[in-house]
């Protein structure tokens, strides 16, 4: 069977079967449903987070933080569980902590404890190395991973809890961290002044990153035209790690590091 | 400035496109229609940051795919076997030949029918289907060369079995 004959036997069962048999929701439905997935998914962390501190007194300063922000009801792309590299979501040096969040991500990391201030490299953050299942991680960065939205597939993001801080109106999480089939696999930096270990963080500047991984960055685009630099490690048996960092044309907006493939990932899990 | 207007404008252009692409891949327009519509819910509260894209359409396309992936997981782990082998879904009445892409198409892994429906369907180019699916474009090639060659053999028993029927 010739190509062109192939083309035109899918192009005819597709418009012959893909009508849309339902009525087409109206926009505003699918904003309704959109923003009510949304509400569920950060309801849900936030407890998750409650139940993982403890507290009641936790619960009610979460909560009434978020909603005090809007968050709950209008969630900006930055509070979204699957949308780790899909713009930019803070303005380097505004973020604050939010309401019962961790120390600033300026402190001093304790010795094997991991903080915001932990470095990136490209086979992990900290003392969590990529490759480690929930629990190692939560054991060796001394942290509880909580679950982000959907957690049901064999993709889905956990953060730390406690970490999540206030950018202009909006409480987010500046770290989350991919799961795939049960493993951490790579981690996502949208916000703070999280650090890669050659000292890159959101708001360097391209020639930064250049000084920082002399020789091995290489410049491409997503899927959506955002600008990527990817460091590609020097040695051979970190061959299968990159650190990409999406940029405006002039700094760093966020970045993610993790091994392949999940690192390529353009929209996270989804 | 991103409005409501733009992405009601942007949602009626292109959302029986999208159905019938996905309906290719999924073999299911109940599906198809589910998994495009949960992609636009999506779209629709990131709409500020996704219509700034080269090609927002891509992003849908994208989600949506996904999630039928997803949704084909599942029903693995729930139906095992019957995935491949069980009675075609929400299918409308379709003409022999439709009928005889659906039942080959239904034999194609999920990941070859993408391809083949990037490729023919929506008529990317192998560098673009790549982009779309986020895989090298090798991968596209050799998946593109397995898909072509079982849905044309596939397609030449169907006709024939509903030739001698």
């Amino acid at each position: 069977m010739h190509d062109d004959e192939l083309r035109a036997c899918l192009l005819a069962y597709a418009d012959e079967g893909g009508q849309p048999r339902r009525p087409a929701p109206r926009p505003a439905e699918l904003r309704r449903r959109g923003y009510r997935a949304l509400a569920a998914a950060t309801t849900a962390v936030v407890l998750l987070v409650a139940l993982a501190g403890g507290g009641a007194a936790v619960l009610t300063g979460r909560v009434s933080g978020l909603w005090d922000t809007g968050v709950a009801g209008q969630p900006h792309p930055a509070t979204l569980p699957s949308r780790p590299s899909g713009g930019p979501t803070s303005t380097p040096g505004t973020a604050t902590p939010g309401p019962g969040t961790a120390p600033p991500s300026s402190a001093p990391a304790p010795s094997g404890r991991l903080t915001p201030a932990s470095a990136v490299t490209p086979t992990g953050m900290g003392t969590v190395e990529f490759g480690m299942t929930v629990q190692q991680a939560e054991r060796a960065g001394g942290v509880r991973l909580v679950g982000l939205g959907d957690t049901s597939g064999d993709c889905s993001y956990v953060v730390p809890t406690g970490w999540k801080v206030r950018v202009g109106d909006m409480v987010v999480d500046p770290v989350a961290f991919m799961v795939s089939s049960g493993r951490i696999a790579r981690v996502d930096v949208q916000s703070g002044s999280t650090p890669t270990s050659a000292g890159v963080r959101i708001g360097s500047t391209e020639p930064e990153v250049r000084q920082a991984y002399p020789g091995r960055v290489s410049v491409g685009q997503n899927l959506y035209g955002t600008r990527l630099l990817t460091v590609v490690p020097a040695d051979h048996e970190r061959a299968g790690y990159r650190i990409v960092f999406a940029s405006d044309g002039k700094t760093v907006m966020y970045f993610h590091a993790g091994r392949l493939p999940e690192v390529d990932y353009p929209e996270g899990c989804s | 400035m991103a409005t409501d207007d733009d992405f009601e404008r942007f949602f009626a252009a292109t959302y029986p496109r999208l159905v019938r692409q996905l309906f290719a891949v999924v073999g299911d327009v109940g599906e198809a229609e589910d998994v495009v519509q949960e992609a636009f819910a999506r779209a629709a509260v990131r709409w500020p940051r996704i219509c700034t894209y080269d090609d927002p359409q891509a992003w849908v396309r994208r989600v949506a795919l996904n999630r039928a992936r997803s949704n084909l997981r599942r029903s693995r782990r729930a139906l095992a076997a019957l995935v491949r082998t069980g009675p075609v879904g929400d299918v409308p009445e379709l003409s022999p030949d439709a009928t005889a892409v659906a039942t080959a198409m239904r034999r194609l892994p999920q990941r070859h029918r993408e391809v083949l429906v990037l490729y023919y369907v929506v008529q990317l180019s192998v560098e673009e289907t790549a982009r779309q699916l986020g895989i090298p474009t090798g991968t596209v090639k050799s998946r593109l060369a397995r898909g072509r060659t079982a849905l044309a053999r596939q397609l030449g028993e169907e006709r024939e079995e509903l030739h001698h029927a």
